[in-house]
Protein backbone atom coordinates (compact mmCIF):
# COMPACT_ATOMS: atom_id res chain seq x y z
CA UNK A 1 0.00 0.00 0.00
CA UNK A 2 1.35 2.78 -0.79
CA UNK A 3 2.12 5.54 1.57
CA UNK A 4 0.18 9.08 0.83
CA UNK A 5 2.71 12.29 0.02
CA UNK A 6 1.18 13.58 3.13
CA UNK A 7 2.77 11.41 5.94
CA UNK A 8 6.22 11.42 3.77
CA UNK A 9 5.65 15.61 4.38
CA UNK A 10 4.98 15.49 7.74
CA UNK A 11 7.77 12.82 8.61
CA UNK A 12 10.51 14.80 6.24
CA UNK A 13 9.75 18.04 7.88
CA UNK A 14 9.80 16.83 11.57
CA UNK A 15 12.74 14.78 10.98
CA UNK A 16 14.48 17.97 9.22
CA UNK A 17 13.67 20.16 12.06
CA UNK A 18 15.18 17.67 14.62
CA UNK A 19 18.40 17.22 12.86
CA UNK A 20 18.80 20.95 12.15
CA UNK A 21 17.95 21.74 15.81
CA UNK A 22 20.78 18.69 17.31
CA UNK A 23 23.05 20.29 14.30
CA UNK A 24 22.62 23.66 15.59
CA UNK A 25 23.44 22.13 19.86
CA UNK A 26 26.20 20.22 18.08
CA UNK A 27 27.49 23.39 16.68
CA UNK A 28 27.05 25.13 19.60
CA UNK A 29 29.22 23.28 21.78
CA UNK A 30 31.97 23.47 19.26
CA UNK A 31 31.64 27.41 19.30
CA UNK A 32 30.36 27.69 16.51
CA UNK A 33 26.89 28.72 14.66
CA UNK A 34 24.24 30.94 15.97
CA UNK A 35 24.32 29.09 19.92
CA UNK A 36 28.32 29.39 19.88
CA UNK A 37 28.09 30.73 23.49
CA UNK A 38 27.69 26.65 24.43
CA UNK A 39 31.09 26.06 23.76
CA UNK A 40 32.51 28.59 26.35
CA UNK A 41 30.24 27.19 28.76
CA UNK A 42 30.95 23.44 28.13
CA UNK A 43 34.73 24.13 28.47
CA UNK A 44 34.38 26.17 31.55
CA UNK A 45 32.12 23.14 32.85
CA UNK A 46 35.19 20.97 31.82
CA UNK A 47 37.79 23.05 33.99
CA UNK A 48 35.46 23.24 36.82
CA UNK A 49 35.66 19.36 36.72
CA UNK A 50 38.92 19.48 36.35
CA UNK A 51 39.98 21.60 39.23
CA UNK A 52 37.82 19.69 41.26
CA UNK A 53 39.54 16.63 40.73
CA UNK A 54 42.76 17.85 41.26
CA UNK A 55 41.53 19.28 44.68
CA UNK A 56 39.80 16.27 45.69
CA UNK A 57 36.15 16.30 45.80
CA UNK A 58 35.83 17.50 48.92
CA UNK A 59 38.35 21.03 48.88
CA UNK B 1 43.42 11.04 33.59
CA UNK B 2 40.14 9.17 35.17
CA UNK B 3 38.18 11.79 34.96
CA UNK B 4 39.14 12.33 30.83
CA UNK B 5 39.00 8.72 30.26
CA UNK B 6 35.38 8.63 31.89
CA UNK B 7 34.47 11.89 29.72
CA UNK B 8 35.86 10.39 26.57
CA UNK B 9 34.09 6.99 26.79
CA UNK B 10 30.91 9.69 27.71
CA UNK B 11 31.50 11.32 24.27
CA UNK B 12 32.02 8.09 22.65
CA UNK B 13 28.32 6.83 24.19
CA UNK B 14 26.88 10.71 22.73
CA UNK B 15 28.33 9.90 19.49
CA UNK B 16 26.67 6.21 19.41
CA UNK B 17 23.40 7.36 20.74
CA UNK B 18 23.26 9.81 17.96
CA UNK B 19 24.26 7.41 15.73
CA UNK B 20 21.77 5.07 16.79
CA UNK B 21 18.94 7.73 16.98
CA UNK B 22 19.35 8.48 13.20
CA UNK B 23 19.23 4.99 12.47
CA UNK B 24 16.34 4.80 14.77
CA UNK B 25 14.77 7.42 12.76
CA UNK B 26 15.54 6.43 9.32
CA UNK B 27 14.02 2.94 9.77
CA UNK B 28 10.97 4.09 11.83
CA UNK B 29 9.75 6.39 9.39
CA UNK B 30 11.90 5.33 6.30
CA UNK B 31 12.63 2.01 5.76
CA UNK B 32 10.19 -0.01 8.30
CA UNK B 33 7.49 2.64 9.31
CA UNK B 34 4.19 1.05 10.67
CA UNK B 35 1.61 2.24 8.63
CA UNK B 36 -2.46 3.13 9.75
CA UNK B 37 -4.20 1.84 6.69
CA UNK B 38 -7.66 3.33 6.32
CA UNK B 39 -8.93 -0.28 7.44
CA UNK B 40 -7.08 -0.55 10.19
CA UNK B 41 -7.88 3.19 10.86
CA UNK B 42 -11.47 2.36 10.30
CA UNK B 43 -11.51 -0.57 12.30
CA UNK B 44 -10.22 0.86 15.56
CA UNK B 45 -13.03 3.94 15.41
CA UNK B 46 -16.26 1.13 14.99
CA UNK B 47 -14.36 -0.33 18.03
CA UNK B 48 -14.17 2.89 19.77
CA UNK B 49 -17.59 4.01 18.79
CA UNK B 50 -19.79 1.37 16.98
CA UNK B 51 -22.22 2.39 14.39
CA UNK B 52 -25.54 3.24 16.18
CA UNK B 53 -28.80 2.16 14.14
CA UNK B 54 -29.11 4.56 11.04
CA UNK B 55 -25.59 5.46 11.07
CA UNK B 56 -23.22 3.78 8.49
CA UNK B 57 -19.63 2.87 9.37
CA UNK B 58 -16.82 5.19 9.18
CA UNK B 59 -15.29 5.52 5.00
CA UNK B 60 -12.09 3.85 4.08
CA UNK B 61 -10.17 6.70 3.62
CA UNK B 62 -6.29 7.80 4.54
CA UNK B 63 -6.85 9.63 7.81
CA UNK B 64 -5.26 12.81 8.24
CA UNK B 65 -1.48 12.43 9.77
CA UNK B 66 -2.36 14.50 13.21
CA UNK B 67 -5.78 12.09 13.69
CA UNK B 68 -3.46 8.36 14.12
CA UNK B 69 -0.16 8.23 11.64
CA UNK B 70 1.77 10.78 14.26
CA UNK B 71 1.65 8.31 17.20
CA UNK B 72 2.23 5.67 15.33
CA UNK B 73 5.33 6.84 13.38
CA UNK B 74 6.92 8.08 17.38
CA UNK B 75 6.20 4.26 18.53
CA UNK B 76 8.20 2.86 15.53
CA UNK B 77 10.86 5.46 15.71
CA UNK B 78 10.98 4.48 19.66
CA UNK B 79 10.80 0.70 18.99
CA UNK B 80 13.41 0.82 16.25
CA UNK B 81 15.69 2.84 18.32
CA UNK B 82 15.00 1.00 21.60
CA UNK B 83 15.61 -1.82 19.91
CA UNK B 84 18.80 -1.26 18.79
CA UNK B 85 20.31 -0.08 22.03
CA UNK B 86 19.10 -3.06 23.88
CA UNK B 87 21.07 -4.61 21.50
CA UNK B 88 24.73 -2.95 22.30
CA UNK B 89 23.42 -3.43 26.38
CA UNK B 90 23.12 -7.04 25.83
CA UNK B 91 26.76 -8.27 25.66
CA UNK B 92 28.11 -5.85 28.79
CA UNK B 93 25.31 -7.22 30.75
CA UNK B 94 25.94 -10.40 29.98
CA UNK B 95 29.27 -10.12 30.68
CA UNK B 96 29.49 -7.85 33.72
CA UNK B 97 25.97 -8.95 35.59
CA UNK B 98 25.12 -12.19 34.11
CA UNK B 99 28.75 -14.08 34.18
CA UNK B 100 28.32 -15.24 30.67
CA UNK B 101 31.26 -14.46 29.52
CA UNK B 102 34.04 -15.35 31.83
CA UNK B 103 33.78 -14.48 36.13
CA UNK B 104 31.69 -11.84 37.30
CA UNK B 105 34.54 -11.31 39.76
CA UNK B 106 36.94 -11.10 37.48
CA UNK B 107 35.52 -8.37 35.05
CA UNK B 108 34.93 -6.31 38.15
CA UNK B 109 38.87 -7.08 39.44
CA UNK B 110 39.34 -5.24 35.72
CA UNK B 111 36.73 -2.69 37.07
CA UNK B 112 37.83 0.60 34.49
CA UNK B 113 36.90 -1.97 31.68
CA UNK B 114 32.87 -2.03 32.66
CA UNK B 115 33.21 1.54 34.23
CA UNK B 116 34.03 2.45 31.02
CA UNK B 117 31.90 0.43 29.07
CA UNK B 118 28.53 1.24 31.08
CA UNK B 119 29.44 4.90 31.31
CA UNK B 120 29.84 4.64 27.51
CA UNK B 121 25.85 3.34 26.72
CA UNK B 122 24.53 5.38 30.23
CA UNK B 123 25.51 7.99 27.66
CA UNK B 124 24.25 7.06 24.33
CA UNK B 125 20.76 6.10 26.27
CA UNK B 126 20.63 9.44 27.63
CA UNK B 127 22.15 10.89 23.93
CA UNK B 128 18.79 8.69 22.81
CA UNK B 129 16.31 9.77 25.05
CA UNK B 130 17.15 13.36 24.23
CA UNK B 131 16.93 12.87 20.95
CA UNK B 132 14.01 11.26 21.00
CA UNK B 133 11.84 13.81 23.25
CA UNK B 134 13.61 16.55 21.00
CA UNK B 135 11.63 14.54 17.82
CA UNK B 136 8.75 14.10 19.81
CA UNK B 137 8.50 17.84 20.79
CA UNK B 138 9.11 18.44 16.91
CA UNK B 139 6.50 16.46 15.45
CA UNK B 140 3.74 17.75 18.48
CA UNK B 141 4.70 21.16 17.51
CA UNK B 142 4.12 20.25 13.27
CA UNK B 143 0.72 18.57 14.70
CA UNK B 144 -0.12 21.01 16.41
CA UNK B 145 0.30 23.78 13.70
CA UNK B 146 -1.18 21.17 10.86
CA UNK B 147 -3.68 20.76 13.14
CA UNK B 148 -4.65 24.40 13.86
CA UNK B 149 -4.57 25.26 10.67
CA UNK B 150 -6.63 21.99 9.14
CA UNK B 151 -9.23 22.50 12.45
CA UNK B 152 -9.56 25.79 11.49
CA UNK B 153 -10.33 25.49 7.92
CA UNK B 154 -12.70 22.35 8.56
CA UNK B 155 -14.99 24.34 10.63
CA UNK B 156 -15.55 26.97 8.11
CA UNK B 157 -16.09 24.49 5.30
CA UNK B 158 -18.32 22.25 7.33
CA UNK B 159 -20.02 25.52 8.22
CA UNK B 160 -20.46 26.69 4.87
CA UNK B 161 -21.48 23.15 3.75
CA UNK B 162 -24.47 22.77 6.95
CA UNK B 163 -25.03 26.47 5.94
CA UNK B 164 -25.45 25.98 2.33
CA UNK B 165 -27.44 22.64 2.81
CA UNK B 166 -29.96 24.09 5.14
CA UNK B 167 -30.43 27.50 2.81
CA UNK B 168 -30.98 25.78 -0.22
CA UNK B 169 -32.29 22.39 0.48
CA UNK B 170 -29.82 20.36 -1.29
CA UNK B 171 -31.02 17.42 -0.29
CA UNK B 172 -30.27 13.81 -1.96
CA UNK B 173 -33.46 12.25 -3.02
CA UNK B 174 -33.90 8.62 -4.26
CA UNK B 175 -36.20 8.59 -6.96
CA UNK B 176 -36.51 4.74 -6.50
CA UNK B 177 -36.66 3.84 -2.34
CA UNK B 178 -37.48 8.11 -1.80
CA UNK B 179 -34.86 7.74 0.83
CA UNK B 180 -34.10 11.51 1.58
CA UNK B 181 -30.22 12.38 3.26
CA UNK B 182 -28.46 15.19 3.48
CA UNK B 183 -25.78 14.38 1.25
CA UNK B 184 -25.75 11.27 -1.34
CA UNK B 185 -22.82 8.78 -0.91
CA UNK B 186 -20.21 8.81 -4.23
CA UNK B 187 -17.97 6.03 -5.60
CA UNK B 188 -14.67 6.44 -5.56
CA UNK B 189 -13.62 7.23 -9.33
CA UNK B 190 -10.83 4.57 -9.60
CA UNK B 191 -12.09 1.67 -7.25
CA UNK B 192 -15.87 2.27 -6.64
CA UNK B 193 -15.64 2.03 -3.13
CA UNK B 194 -18.62 3.97 -1.98
CA UNK B 195 -17.67 7.42 0.41
CA UNK B 196 -20.73 7.62 2.43
CA UNK B 197 -19.74 10.72 4.45
CA UNK B 198 -17.52 13.70 2.14
CA UNK B 199 -17.88 16.38 4.38
CA UNK B 200 -14.45 17.90 5.54
CA UNK B 201 -13.74 15.79 8.58
CA UNK B 202 -10.52 13.26 9.87
CA UNK B 203 -10.09 12.02 6.19
CA UNK B 204 -9.36 15.95 4.83
CA UNK B 205 -10.69 18.93 4.79
CA UNK B 206 -10.54 20.17 1.43
CA UNK B 207 -9.23 16.68 -0.40
CA UNK B 208 -9.61 13.25 0.38
CA UNK B 209 -7.17 10.07 -0.61
CA UNK B 210 -9.73 7.25 -0.62
CA UNK B 211 -8.10 3.61 0.08
CA UNK B 212 -6.68 3.18 -3.64
CA UNK B 213 -4.50 6.24 -3.59
CA UNK B 214 -7.37 8.44 -5.31
CA UNK B 215 -7.78 12.13 -4.21
CA UNK B 216 -11.51 12.31 -3.89
CA UNK B 217 -12.96 16.38 -3.14
CA UNK B 218 -14.85 16.54 0.26
CA UNK B 219 -18.27 18.52 0.60
CA UNK B 220 -21.28 17.58 -1.60
CA UNK B 221 -21.27 20.84 -3.36
CA UNK B 222 -17.89 19.82 -5.19
CA UNK B 223 -18.34 16.18 -5.16
CA UNK B 224 -21.37 16.52 -6.63
CA UNK B 225 -20.07 17.28 -10.32
CA UNK B 226 -16.61 14.87 -10.25
CA UNK B 227 -17.96 11.94 -8.73
CA UNK B 228 -21.22 9.65 -9.29
CA UNK B 229 -23.23 10.03 -6.68
CA UNK B 230 -25.97 6.97 -5.31
CA UNK B 231 -28.36 6.44 -2.76
CA UNK B 232 -27.59 6.39 0.63
CA UNK B 233 -29.98 3.59 1.42
CA UNK B 234 -30.45 1.50 -1.86
CA UNK B 235 -26.84 2.04 -3.50
CA UNK B 236 -28.68 3.34 -7.22
CA UNK B 237 -26.75 5.72 -9.40
CA UNK B 238 -28.57 9.05 -8.79
CA UNK B 239 -28.18 12.51 -11.48
CA UNK B 240 -25.23 14.54 -11.60
CA UNK B 241 -25.46 17.75 -9.28
CA UNK B 242 -27.64 15.48 -6.34
CA UNK B 243 -26.72 16.72 -3.03
CA UNK B 244 -25.58 20.45 -4.42
CA UNK B 245 -28.11 21.75 -5.97
CA UNK B 246 -31.64 22.55 -4.10
CA UNK B 247 -34.16 19.40 -4.50
CA UNK B 248 -37.69 20.02 -4.14
CA UNK B 249 -39.81 16.98 -3.67
CA UNK B 250 -43.70 18.30 -4.20
CA UNK B 251 -46.63 15.52 -3.53
CA UNK B 252 -49.91 15.76 -4.98
CA UNK B 253 -52.72 13.83 -3.50
CA UNK B 254 -55.78 14.06 -3.37
CA UNK B 255 -59.16 11.67 -3.99
CA UNK B 256 -59.74 9.33 -6.54
CA UNK B 257 -60.52 10.88 -10.54
CA UNK B 258 -60.55 14.30 -8.44
CA UNK B 259 -57.71 15.03 -11.53
CA UNK B 260 -54.16 14.81 -9.97
CA UNK B 261 -52.62 13.29 -12.35
CA UNK B 262 -54.10 15.53 -15.56
CA UNK B 263 -53.23 18.42 -13.15
CA UNK B 264 -49.45 17.09 -12.67
CA UNK B 265 -48.95 16.80 -16.63
CA UNK B 266 -50.76 19.82 -17.28
CA UNK B 267 -48.44 22.06 -14.69
CA UNK B 268 -45.25 20.17 -16.27
CA UNK B 269 -46.43 21.49 -19.63
CA UNK B 270 -47.19 24.94 -18.62
CA UNK B 271 -43.89 25.28 -16.52
CA UNK B 272 -41.88 24.21 -19.84
CA UNK B 273 -43.99 26.95 -21.64
CA UNK B 274 -43.02 29.26 -19.11
CA UNK B 275 -39.30 27.84 -18.99
CA UNK B 276 -39.04 28.29 -23.05
CA UNK B 277 -40.19 31.71 -23.12
CA UNK B 278 -37.32 32.73 -19.88
CA UNK B 279 -34.79 30.63 -22.00
CA UNK B 280 -34.67 28.12 -18.17
CA UNK B 281 -33.12 24.72 -19.79
CA UNK B 282 -36.07 21.83 -18.47
CA UNK B 283 -35.01 18.07 -18.36
CA UNK B 284 -35.41 15.00 -17.19
CA UNK B 285 -33.73 13.64 -14.49
CA UNK B 286 -34.27 9.84 -15.68
CA UNK B 287 -35.73 8.28 -18.71
CA UNK B 288 -38.57 6.93 -16.95
CA UNK B 289 -39.65 10.45 -16.01
CA UNK B 290 -38.96 11.52 -19.81
CA UNK B 291 -41.34 9.02 -20.89
CA UNK B 292 -44.26 9.30 -18.24
CA UNK B 293 -44.31 13.43 -19.04
CA UNK B 294 -44.09 12.57 -22.80
CA UNK B 295 -47.24 10.56 -22.65
CA UNK B 296 -48.78 12.32 -20.08
CA UNK B 297 -48.40 15.83 -21.90
CA UNK B 298 -49.67 14.15 -24.91
CA UNK B 299 -52.90 13.27 -23.51
CA UNK B 300 -53.34 16.29 -21.90
CA UNK B 301 -52.67 18.63 -25.25
CA UNK B 302 -54.94 15.73 -27.03
CA UNK B 303 -58.07 16.50 -24.32
CA UNK B 304 -57.91 12.73 -23.48
CA UNK B 305 -58.61 11.08 -20.90
CA UNK B 306 -55.86 10.10 -18.49
CA UNK B 307 -55.54 6.30 -17.25
CA UNK B 308 -56.32 6.10 -13.36
CA UNK B 309 -53.11 6.08 -11.65
CA UNK B 310 -51.77 2.83 -10.47
CA UNK B 311 -52.05 1.70 -6.79
CA UNK B 312 -48.01 0.43 -7.32
CA UNK B 313 -45.40 2.05 -4.91
CA UNK B 314 -45.63 6.29 -6.47
CA UNK B 315 -42.36 6.98 -8.36
CA UNK B 316 -42.12 10.86 -9.50
CA UNK B 317 -42.02 12.75 -12.76
CA UNK B 318 -38.75 14.44 -12.26
CA UNK B 319 -37.37 17.31 -13.36
CA UNK B 320 -34.27 19.46 -13.76
CA UNK B 321 -35.07 23.53 -13.82
CA UNK B 322 -31.91 25.03 -15.04
CA UNK B 323 -28.76 24.06 -15.60
CA UNK B 324 -25.28 23.24 -13.68
CA UNK B 325 -25.46 24.67 -9.75
CA UNK B 326 -28.15 27.42 -9.62
CA UNK B 327 -30.62 24.32 -11.14
CA UNK B 328 -33.35 22.92 -9.16
CA UNK B 329 -34.21 19.17 -9.05
CA UNK B 330 -37.67 19.00 -8.73
CA UNK B 331 -39.66 15.69 -7.99
CA UNK B 332 -43.31 15.24 -8.46
CA UNK B 333 -45.18 12.54 -6.80
CA UNK B 334 -48.32 11.17 -8.07
CA UNK B 335 -50.18 9.18 -5.68
CA UNK B 336 -53.46 7.55 -6.54
CA UNK B 337 -56.30 8.63 -4.33
CA UNK B 338 -57.01 4.58 -3.21
CA UNK B 339 -53.74 4.73 -1.29
CA UNK B 340 -55.65 7.36 1.32
CA UNK B 341 -58.38 4.90 1.43
CA UNK B 342 -56.64 2.13 2.46
CA UNK B 343 -54.80 1.63 5.73
CA UNK B 344 -52.42 -0.92 4.86
CA UNK B 345 -51.22 1.16 2.00
CA UNK B 346 -49.74 4.17 4.35
CA UNK B 347 -46.32 2.44 3.90
CA UNK B 348 -46.33 3.55 0.68
CA UNK B 349 -46.73 6.66 0.97
CA UNK B 350 -43.39 7.08 3.05
CA UNK B 351 -42.27 10.68 0.29
CA UNK B 352 -45.30 12.31 1.99
CA UNK B 353 -43.06 13.07 5.24
CA UNK B 354 -40.24 14.30 2.71
CA UNK B 355 -42.05 16.90 0.85
CA UNK B 356 -41.78 20.09 1.34
CA UNK B 357 -44.48 21.27 -0.77
CA UNK B 358 -47.57 19.14 -0.52
CA UNK B 359 -50.90 19.90 -3.16
CA UNK B 360 -54.06 18.92 -2.41
CA UNK B 361 -56.53 18.45 -5.73
CA UNK B 362 -60.08 19.24 -5.23
CA UNK B 363 -62.34 17.87 -7.55
CA UNK B 364 -65.05 20.61 -7.60
CA UNK B 365 -67.72 18.24 -8.85
CA UNK B 366 -67.57 16.61 -5.65
CA UNK B 367 -69.37 19.75 -3.38
CA UNK B 368 -72.97 18.84 -2.12
CA UNK B 369 -74.21 22.27 -4.35
CA UNK B 370 -72.25 22.33 -7.25
CA UNK B 371 -73.52 18.29 -8.30
CA UNK B 372 -77.49 19.46 -7.49
CA UNK B 373 -77.02 22.66 -9.38
CA UNK B 374 -75.53 20.53 -12.39
CA UNK B 375 -77.52 17.82 -12.13
CA UNK B 376 -80.31 20.01 -12.51
CA UNK B 377 -78.66 20.96 -16.02
CA UNK B 378 -79.57 17.61 -17.37
CA UNK B 379 -77.47 14.86 -18.74
CA UNK B 380 -74.50 16.73 -19.98
CA UNK B 381 -74.48 18.83 -16.18
CA UNK B 382 -72.37 16.28 -14.72
CA UNK B 383 -68.71 15.65 -16.47
CA UNK B 384 -68.67 12.54 -18.90
CA UNK B 385 -65.17 11.24 -17.09
CA UNK B 386 -64.97 10.05 -13.76
CA UNK B 387 -65.48 12.80 -10.91
CA UNK B 388 -64.46 12.07 -7.17
CA UNK B 389 -67.14 10.98 -4.68
CA UNK B 390 -65.64 11.38 -1.53
CA UNK B 391 -65.90 14.80 1.28
CA UNK B 392 -62.87 16.61 0.34
CA UNK B 393 -62.36 16.90 3.84
CA UNK B 394 -61.87 13.41 4.21
CA UNK B 395 -58.35 12.65 2.21
CA UNK B 396 -56.95 15.21 3.56
CA UNK B 397 -58.07 14.12 7.30
CA UNK B 398 -56.51 11.34 6.12
CA UNK B 399 -53.12 12.56 5.31
CA UNK B 400 -52.67 14.70 8.11
CA UNK B 401 -53.12 11.89 9.94
CA UNK B 402 -50.52 9.81 8.36
CA UNK B 403 -48.25 13.05 9.12
CA UNK B 404 -48.59 13.26 12.48
CA UNK B 405 -48.48 9.45 12.60
CA UNK B 406 -45.06 9.25 11.27
CA UNK B 407 -44.00 12.25 13.44
CA UNK B 408 -43.77 14.25 10.57
CA UNK B 409 -43.95 18.30 11.42
CA UNK B 410 -46.44 19.65 8.78
CA UNK B 411 -45.60 22.75 10.04
CA UNK B 412 -42.73 22.59 7.81
CA UNK B 413 -44.28 21.92 4.84
CA UNK B 414 -46.46 24.27 2.19
CA UNK B 415 -49.80 23.24 0.85
CA UNK B 416 -51.34 24.30 -2.12
CA UNK B 417 -54.86 23.95 -2.05
CA UNK B 418 -55.30 23.40 -6.20
CA UNK B 419 -59.50 23.74 -7.08
CA UNK B 420 -59.25 21.64 -10.56
CA UNK B 421 -61.10 21.20 -13.04
CA UNK B 422 -62.39 25.26 -13.65
CA UNK B 423 -62.87 24.77 -17.02
CA UNK B 424 -65.74 22.08 -16.86
CA UNK B 425 -66.93 24.90 -13.79
CA UNK B 426 -66.80 27.85 -16.48
CA UNK B 427 -69.38 25.41 -19.27
CA UNK B 428 -71.50 25.12 -16.26
CA UNK B 429 -71.74 28.71 -15.46
CA UNK B 430 -69.96 28.53 -12.45
CA UNK B 431 -66.87 31.09 -12.70
CA UNK B 432 -64.44 30.03 -10.19
CA UNK B 433 -62.64 32.96 -8.54
CA UNK B 434 -58.78 33.13 -9.85
CA UNK B 435 -57.20 34.78 -6.35
CA UNK B 436 -56.21 33.06 -3.09
CA UNK B 437 -58.33 34.68 -1.01
CA UNK B 438 -61.34 34.04 -3.23
CA UNK B 439 -60.95 30.40 -3.51
CA UNK B 440 -60.77 29.94 0.21
CA UNK B 441 -63.84 31.89 0.45
CA UNK B 442 -65.21 29.63 -2.35
CA UNK B 443 -64.20 27.02 -0.43
CA UNK B 444 -65.90 27.96 3.02
CA UNK B 445 -69.25 28.57 1.76
CA UNK B 446 -69.36 25.14 -0.07
CA UNK B 447 -68.85 23.39 2.86
CA UNK B 448 -65.49 23.25 3.70
CA UNK B 449 -64.75 25.77 5.92
CA UNK B 450 -63.08 23.29 8.37
CA UNK B 451 -60.36 21.81 5.64
CA UNK B 452 -59.68 25.85 5.13
CA UNK B 453 -59.60 26.58 8.54
CA UNK B 454 -57.08 23.28 9.79
CA UNK B 455 -54.99 24.00 6.55
CA UNK B 456 -53.70 26.95 7.53
CA UNK B 457 -53.91 25.72 11.37
CA UNK B 458 -51.37 22.59 10.30
CA UNK B 459 -49.06 23.56 7.43
CA UNK B 460 -46.07 26.84 7.54
CA UNK B 461 -48.30 28.36 4.67
CA UNK B 462 -51.47 27.37 2.66
CA UNK B 463 -52.45 28.99 -1.01
CA UNK B 464 -55.16 27.96 -2.63
CA UNK B 465 -55.55 27.48 -6.76
CA UNK B 466 -58.19 26.80 -9.64
CA UNK B 467 -56.43 25.39 -12.34
CA UNK B 468 -57.55 24.27 -15.38
CA UNK B 469 -56.04 21.59 -17.09
CA UNK B 470 -55.75 23.00 -21.07
CA UNK B 471 -53.42 24.12 -22.88
CA UNK B 472 -55.02 27.41 -23.37
CA UNK B 473 -54.38 27.77 -19.87
CA UNK B 474 -50.67 27.94 -19.83
CA UNK B 475 -48.10 30.32 -19.00
CA UNK B 476 -50.25 33.19 -17.03
CA UNK B 477 -53.64 32.41 -17.58
CA UNK B 478 -56.54 33.08 -15.36
CA UNK B 479 -55.99 29.32 -14.73
CA UNK B 480 -52.72 28.42 -15.24
CA UNK B 481 -52.30 24.73 -14.03
CA UNK B 482 -48.62 25.80 -13.29
CA UNK B 483 -49.40 28.73 -10.37
CA UNK B 484 -49.35 25.75 -7.70
CA UNK B 485 -45.60 24.78 -8.80
CA UNK B 486 -44.33 28.35 -9.54
CA UNK B 487 -45.50 29.05 -5.89
CA UNK B 488 -43.97 26.07 -4.47
CA UNK B 489 -40.18 26.38 -6.50
CA UNK B 490 -40.37 30.09 -5.13
CA UNK B 491 -40.23 28.50 -1.85
CA UNK B 492 -36.35 29.86 -1.15
CA UNK B 493 -36.90 33.52 -2.82
CA UNK B 494 -39.77 34.92 -2.05
CA UNK B 495 -38.87 35.80 1.89
CA UNK B 496 -40.62 32.37 3.28
CA UNK B 497 -39.34 30.10 6.13
CA UNK B 498 -35.65 29.29 4.55
CA UNK B 499 -35.24 31.78 2.41
CA UNK B 500 -31.73 31.74 0.64
CA UNK B 501 -31.36 35.68 0.45
CA UNK B 502 -28.69 35.43 -1.97
CA UNK B 503 -29.52 32.07 -2.88
CA UNK B 504 -30.85 32.16 -6.65
CA UNK B 505 -32.56 28.72 -8.24
CA UNK B 506 -33.66 28.36 -11.17
CA UNK B 507 -37.20 28.19 -9.94
CA UNK B 508 -37.54 31.39 -8.45
CA UNK B 509 -35.39 33.22 -11.73
CA UNK B 510 -37.84 31.61 -13.90
CA UNK B 511 -40.76 33.22 -12.96
CA UNK B 512 -39.18 36.69 -12.82
CA UNK B 513 -37.97 36.47 -16.53
CA UNK B 514 -41.10 35.61 -17.54
CA UNK B 515 -43.00 37.89 -15.75
CA UNK B 516 -40.56 40.75 -16.97
CA UNK B 517 -40.76 39.34 -20.62
CA UNK B 518 -44.65 39.47 -20.62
Amino acid sequence: MKTPPQFVIFRVVAATITVLILATFGLGLAGRGPLDGLGTQTSRVVNVVHDNYQRGWNG
Amino acid sequence: MVIDALLACAGLGLVIGLVLSAIGLVAGLGTHPRLVTPSGYRDERRKARPARVGEFEPDRGWPFYFFRQWQADLGQVNEETGRRYRAIWKWPAEAFFVGRHGSRFWWWVFFPIPVAFLSCLVAAGVAIGACYLLFAAVSFGCVLAAGAVWGAGAVILLGLDAGRRALLHTEASCPRCFHVSGWPAYRCTHCAVIHRDVRPGRLGAIVRRCECGTLLPTMAQRAAWRLRAVCQRCGKSLPEGVGAVRDLRIAIFGDAAAGKTRFLYAALDSLVTTAQRAHVAVGFLDRSSQDRAELGIGLVRAGRDMPRTSAAPTVPVSCQLGTGPRSTFTHLFDTAGELFRNPEMYDSLGFLGHAQGVVYVIDPFCVGWVRDRCARLGPAGLPRDRSATDDPEAIYAAVVEWLRGGGVAARTQRLAIVVAKADLMRERGIELPADSAGIGAWLQDSRAHNLVLAAGREFADVRFFAIASQPGEYGGGRYDPAAPLRWLLGWHADGGPGAAGTGRHAGADMGERAGARS
